[in-house]
């Protein structure tokens, strides 16, 4: 008797695990096709009124007219650099999440993102030029260095001895204020036109989004995806808890150096282009783990696509709050995330 | 069969405060069960962690021919797996997923093909009795349950050396004896199986040996008759007790009272 149902709970078992990868593979697909409508959305909404057959008319054979230069110069950058962007940061969210094994880490919330733009903000200010360098990846170098610097002293924090999960998003606020205040100094002294690039920054636009910019930033992200991939076993196992990853045979430390290496690059390209785009990292992976559970071979690839859409669908709205305005992305994302962002901490203190 | 683990000269601690001193044991064989039991801060779940390699240790290791102080991380965990005390942290994987998980991220379950890795993973939830579980996701789940699949993470990859720190802690007295029912057979496969536990009554029931540590020193070492007496419980836990054969010819333990904390000499 006992023989008989357990071959039907293991054959029931199977075929329930069939089903669930199956139907996270749609919900991917889904995320997929509405990345894609979001984009062409963000394409066709504008303050010139452009028509949607004109954007596909110049999309499809460029001609030397203002629709033309107005979607291959200024709608299809921003397009595209809010796609790579958003996914950038979600993706840098979600292995922040998993490596700090602290729900509330994103590159945003725990000043990574501060301290890239400190980084990117001194190499304009200092008019930085290493020789060899194109000038183009001064900024993001500059800021990875500072990304870097202090995703290591959150990890430092993160596995110190009898640290709880506030302390790191303690330290994590302590870096985010500290940085930021680096930043407005840095303002304070900085001539008229570096002060321009530096309020740009801090509020976060596409606007000037051009060719090499998003060359730089989809170069890093398509680099990086697949390491991020490749790990993802190693990610999930890290989630049941630092000490069973180890006792699965996996080289905890070094996963976790990696990991944060990648966000850091991530963070830095993004920001360094863009400026402060808040809360996409937070939200994107939580929506992704609502999704499709917490497998990371699903759950990356799922918060790259669930940030590129909220980014894509921020950028459409912050071209139609004000007719006429394109308001700076990061204040639409940081209106629309602090709701969530509230929601998460009340949920989990219920917890 | 499994060559016998060796533990000689072995110390273990975190920095600046060394638990285990100096620890030799007999010959730690496959076949049976291997209970370590001692009061709080006895170096028990100290000393199966410094044997994982997850604390720093000095002192001889070997399992029969193969040095493990000296190998590297996966070739440790090619040989032995660990199930600490912690329960799984609550997330949104199945049990499926999570003991799949913990096979493919270990040296021999990465070179397995796809099939294999899945039935084998499946195989460990039946003998658990955990199979209906399978689809249930960590963060859905009791304590007991989950301490159910860290035992399934543990045996998935039926390594011949086998770490178990309180596998019974938070379960129910029907799974209590499933486990350590099915631990012993697994023993029973000719493998080495070392179990901190807390319920002395486990102990002299299913061990073959018990080892009692006291301040990181083996106190007692032999059969549950010759190791646990009301002596050495006495000694070590300060209380005193009783150890009687019960009409069933089997070893019990019971503890009539506590003494007072000034009359028990450990802090």
């Amino acid at each position: 008797m006992r023989m008989v149902t357990s071959a039907t709970a293991s054959e029931r078992a199977w075929v329930g695990y069939g089903r669930l990868i199956h139907r996270r593979l749609l919900v991917l697909a889904a995320l997929l096709i509405g990345t894609a409508v979001a984009v062409c959305l963000d394409v066709v909404t504008g303050p010139s009124a452009l028509t949607m057959f004109d954007a596909v008319r110049v999309i499809l054979a460029p001609a030397g007219d203002a629709a033309s230069i107005i979607v291959w110069e200024v709608r299809l950058p921003a397009a595209l650099m809010a796609l790579l962007v958003g996914g950038s940061l979600a993706l840098a969210g979600a292995e922040m999440q998993t490596t700090l094994n602290n729900p509330l880490a994103s590159p945003f919330t725990l000043g990574t993102s501060s301290a890239a733009i400190f980084g990117a903000a001194l190499a304009i200010v200092l008019e930085m030029s290493i020789p060899g360098v194109p000038a183009a990846w001064i900024l993001p170098v500059n800021a990875f260095v500072f990304a870097f610097g202090s995703v290591l002293l959150l990890q430092s924090a993160a596995r110190g001895r009898g640290s709880a999960p506030h302390t790191l998003v303690l330290l994590g606020i302590a870096l985010f204020f500290t940085f930021n205040a680096l930043v407005g100094i840095i303002q304070f002294v900085a001539s008229e036109q570096a002060l321009q690039q530096l309020v740009f920054w801090t509020m976060g636009s596409l606007g000037r989004s051009n060719w090499d910019t998003i060359r730089i930033v989809a170069l890093v992200a398509g680099i990086i995806l697949p390491f991020s991939l490749a790990a993802s076993w190693k990610l999930t196992a890290l989630r049941l808890g630092e000490e069973r990853a180890h006792s699965f045979g996996v080289d905890v430390a070094r996963v976790r150096l990696f990991s944060l290496l990648r966000v850091s690059l991530l963070t830095a390209t993004a920001v360094a282009f863009v400026g402060t785009i808040a809360f996409i990292g937070l939200v994107g992976p939580h929506i992704a783990r609502l999704l499709v559970g917490e497998d990371h071979r699903f759950y990356l690839p799922a918060s790259v696509l669930c940030g590129a859409l909220m980014l894509s669908l921020a950028s459409t709205v912050s071209k139609m709050i004000i007719p006429g305005v394109i308001i700076p992305i990061g204040l639409v994302t940081a209106l629309i995330g602090v709701p969530f962002f509230v929601a998460l901490v009340f949920f989990k203190d219920r917890e | 069969m499994t060559a016998p683990l060796l533990v000689s000269g072995f110390s273990a601690g975190y920095r600046q405060r060394p638990v285990v001193r100096d620890l030799t044991l007999p010959a730690i064989e496959p076949g049976g069960i291997t209970a370590l039991v001692g009061p709080n801060g006895a170096g028990k779940s100290t000393l199966l962690r410094a044997w994982a390699g997850l604390i720093g240790s000095s002192g001889v290791l070997r399992l029969g021919d193969i040095d493990l102080s000296a190998a590297s991380l996966a070739e440790r965990f090619n040989h032995l797996s660990f199930m600490p005390q912690t329960l799984p942290q609550r997330v949104g994987l199945t049990l499926l997923e999570t003991v799949i998980n913990a096979f493919k991220v270990s040296a021999s379950g990465a070179l397995m093909s796809r099939t294999g890795v899945h039935d084998q993973s499946m195989a460990v939830l039946e003998r658990i009795g955990i199979a209906h579980l399978a689809l249930e996701r960590l963060d859905r789940m009791s304590g007991g349950q989950r301490q159910l699949a860290s035992l399934a993470q543990a045996l998935v990859r039926q390594p011949k050396v086998l770490l178990l720190d309180e596998p019974t802690s938070a379960l129910d007295l029907r799974y209590q004896i499933l486990v350590m029912s099915l631990i012993h057979d697994f023993a029973l496969e000719g493998r080495i199986v070392v179990v901190v536990l807390h319920d002395l009554n486990l102990a002299v029931q299913w061990a073959k040996q018990v080892v009692v540590l006291n301040h990181g020193a083996a106190f007692a070492v032999g059969s549950p008759a010759a190791a646990v007496t009301p002596e050495v419980l006495s000694e070590v836990y300060g209380v005193d007790a009783r150890v009687e054969t019960c009409s069933r010819g089997q070893v019990r333990v019971y503890v009539d009272s506590a003494r007072p904390l000034a009359a028990v000499e450990s802090p």
